[in-house]
């Protein structure tokens, strides 16, 4: 098959996409945390997009998608993007090899970037750089190699995952968990309000999210067709409900419409499609909309208030319980005529059962190797900054800057 | 090359954990005298 022009314009603008949404989580994420720690918090994802570029280049990509070793891991056959080339690869017909590959180097810079919603106003800059490479090698590349590569033993089994709700946003809600167990609570939590300093910049992030998102799942497709077109519009469905329905719990529970309430409520109905959006028509993307706007919302408070983990920016109760609804609604809502599986609602219960394996297996890995890569630094360097240094703030006591000279 | 790519990113990663957390900028710049749960200014 030729490379198709429409196929490799439409890819390599869904990579230009799925890359904005990493400044977009950086605004996102510095909204929501206190002015002192505005630039520490951007820096995170701004770093990262430097940091894992060139990561995937050297070994990333071919530990994720190389030639399967067992089904486990990629060989080293694209290391450095030796072989890596103008022409078709293996994953896509139509589109440049070069083409796939930085496409999916998106996706392997955002997802550590959404970990760090966890840590935010408390880490080592030093800690996070260690542990997002190790991270991004020894958790993300297996991950992903199981679930979308060649032979991977995840997709040989029969787990589906569209755009990444256990690759991207599984791994990174669960580890982020470990990660603020690990860090401990921020002074002040639970005693002093840790307020977000400017929501304006976290409904900015979240509208360049949404739109960055077009990008990630129906980029997904791989073709300019009309699988992309069915992930596109399930895609802003799933958002949009999403939102309703984070807003309108939360209007009922505290007594107004929060304007927070609807930007994370899109990004809980984003993580919740993202699996499903090649397997799934409009009409259930509302429903996966809607429960990822109920149980995210309802996983904050439990986290905040009963269980009492300081995740500072809540990426386990939009990214992991978010992932792990859209991975479950997977197996409940695909349906043949739309990516040629069927869920449980479709006669097929047996992808449900695919499905709840795939995300148990994610779950385990994901927080065993993250618990181990953070124990390890923490021995070395250390994870958390000084008490006088959070205090001031990381701005200044790390990064020798200040956001805002008012 | 691919040797050189991979010993160039490896001594920035070496040089970035060496280099100092920014103690002399730290002087230099106006820290706020914030507290947690304090009002900016």
């Amino acid at each position: 098959m030729e490379i198709s022009t429409g196929d490799t314009g439409w890819v390599l603008m869904s990579a230009a996409l799925v890359m904005l949404m990493t400044p977009a989580l950086g605004f996102f994420y510095g909204g929501l945390v206190q002015r002192k720690n505005v630039l520490s918090t951007i820096m995170h994802s701004f770093f990262i997009l430097a940091l894992i570029s060139v990561q995937w280049v050297l070994w990333g990509y071919t530990l994720a998608f190389g030639p399967s070793q067992g089904g486990i891991i990629g060989g080293l056959d694209w290391i450095g993007l030796n072989g890596v080339t103008m022409e078709a690869g293996p994953y896509a017909a139509t589109i440049p090899h070069l083409a796939f590959m930085v496409f999916q180097m998106m996706f392997a810079i955002i997802t550590p970037a959404l970990i760090t919603g966890a840590f935010a106003e408390r880490k080592r800059f030093k800690a996070f750089v260690v542990f997002t490479l190790l991270w991004a090698t020894f958790v993300y590349a297996p991950v992903a190699h199981w679930v979308w590569a060649i032979d991977g033993w995840l997709r040989s089994y029969g787990a589906l995952d569209f755009a990444g709700g256990t690759v991207v946003h599984i791994t990174s809600g669960v580890s982020a968990l470990v990660a603020a167990r690990m860090l401990g609570r921020r002074i002040g939590f639970g005693k002093e309000p840790l307020e977000p300093h400017n929501l304006t910049y976290t409904v900015l992030g979240a509208g360049l999210l949404w739109f960055g998102w077009f990008g990630f799942n129906a980029g997904s497709a791989l073709s300019a067709n009309g699988l992309a077109a069915n992930a596109f519009v399930v895609t802003n469905t799933a958002a949009a409900m999403g939102a309703l329905t984070w807003m309108t719990v939360s209007w009922l529970r505290h007594g107004q419409p929060s304007v927070l309430g609807a930007a994370a409520g899109a990004v809980a109905g984003l993580v919740g499609i993202t699996p499903a959006a090649g397997f799934v028509d409009p009409q259930a993307a509302i429903l996966i909309g809607l429960g990822a706007g109920t149980f995210c919302f309802f996983a904050v408070d439990l986290l905040k208030k009963v269980i009492k983990v300081d995740d500072a920016l809540d990426v386990f109760a939009v990214h992991g319980v978010g992932g792990i609804w859209g991975a479950i609604a997977t197996g409940l809502f695909a349906r043949e005529s739309v990516g040629g599986f069927n869920g449980l609602f479709y006669g097929n219960p047996e992808q449900l059962v695919k499905q709840v394996v795939a995300v148990g297996v994610v779950v385990v890995y994901a927080a065993v190797v993250s618990l181990v890569i953070l124990k390890v630094i923490d021995l070395v360097i250390g994870l958390r900054v000084a008490e006088q240094e959070e205090v001031l703030g990381l701005d200044t006591t790390t990064h020798g800057e200040l956001a805002y000279q008012l | 090359m691919l040797v050189i790519a991979f010993l160039s990113f490896a001594l920035l990663m070496v040089m970035m954990m060496m280099a100092p957390m920014g103690e002399a900028k730290k002087a230099a710049v106006a820290v706020p005298a914030l507290r947690v749960g304090e009002a900016p200014a």
